[in-house]
């Protein structure tokens, strides 16, 4: 099984105050507790994780079509040649 | 000649995408290795996708290899297209399917999907613009269309490579139970000392959780 140290914890605020006498908490304090691991970085690289399916998708549905029939056509009667995009 | 093919091509990769994306989905859901329920449909998606979608905007490949022929366009286009959305499903639904396991609290898991649909809205601009700025610098539409694709690919990779190295499920998650575990404990040492109950985090659960009851967020707890 693994342990603390193999999980690598970086859990920055401890929720023990909650449970150490002395200190005073509310529930209205309970949904301020972090209920997570995930520091700032984790969570950027959680945002970005998506981004290669996105700018697939971006490429596909754009270009797909046009690369296929203009660019690439499968039998060369089907280009109707618009020439290159940037003319 | 009828413009078949190119539809054929298109539908392919949709009707791939629209099965695999439950399929994906179901199987994730009693995968459990040590990188965790997820992860490894992420790892495994991202190649099939990384190393297949750039094939798609280039010649027909397996033309060069088995000779011409319009069915072997379709082959090639068809088969590519339906490996490139293989991973794309598997990449889709599983990293979606991550948040839930990497954290238990409501409000993070909206900033993360936030996050998520926010970085959507930059891919499909980036891709758009660099494609404007390529159109404009480079005159054959070939070119334009390989280093479009080359450069997007290498962007997505790097994002994808920064995403793998930092987030490692299997800590995250046996974090979050540990969590879960210290919450309810200070959640009953509170309620023990005669607090009324109003939890106002877990809002649209149709329980209040009350003494020795766990709030929803318990139970989604993987």
């Amino acid at each position: 099984m693994l342990d603390d140290r193999d999980t690598g914890l970086s859990i920055k605020e401890p929720l023990m105050e909650a449970t150490s006498p002395g200190l005073r908490m509310s529930f209205q304090d309970l949904h301020k507790l972090r209920l997570d691991a995930l520091s700032k970085i984790q969570v950027f690289a959680y945002g970005i994780g998506h981004f290669l399916n996105d700018a697939a998708a971006a490429l596909w549905f754009n270009f797909l079509l046009f690369f296929l029939v203009e660019v690439e056509p499968m039998n060369p009667h089907d280009a109707r040649k618009a020439g290159s995009l940037a003319g | 000649m009828m413009f078949i093919f190119y539809r054929l091509v298109i539908l392919i990769g949709q009707v791939i995408d629209g099965l695999m994306t439950p399929v994906v989905g179901i199987f994730s859901d009693s995968t459990n290795t040590r990188c965790g329920k997820r992860m490894p449909w992420y790892y495994s998606g991202f190649v099939l996708m990384a190393g297949t979608l750039v094939f798609m905007f280039q010649p027909c490949r397996l033309c060069q290899l088995f000779g011409e022929s319009d069915l072997m366009s379709l082959l090639n286009y068809g088969l590519f297209g339906a490996i490139t959305n293989i991973g794309w499903a598997m990449c889709q639904v599983s990293h979606m399917s991550l948040v839930p396991s990497i954290s238990l609290s409501r409000t993070r898991r909206d900033m993360l999907n936030n996050l998520r649909s926010n970085f959507t809205f930059i891919a499909n601009l980036s891709v758009l613009v660099l494609a404007a700025i390529f159109f404009k610098v480079f005159h054959d539409n070939k070119v334009e269309f390989q280093i479009l694709t080359y450069t997007t690919v290498t962007i997505g990779m790097m994002a994808s490579l920064f995403f793998i190295y930092h987030i490692r499920e299997r800590p995250l998650t046996i974090a979050c139970r540990k969590l879960a575990k210290q919450y309810r404990r200070s959640f009953l040492k509170l309620s023990g000392a005669g607090f009324d109950a109003d939890l106002s985090f877990s809002s649209d659960s149709p329980t209040k959780p009350g003494n020795g009851e766990s709030p929803r967020a318990f139970e989604e707890a993987p």
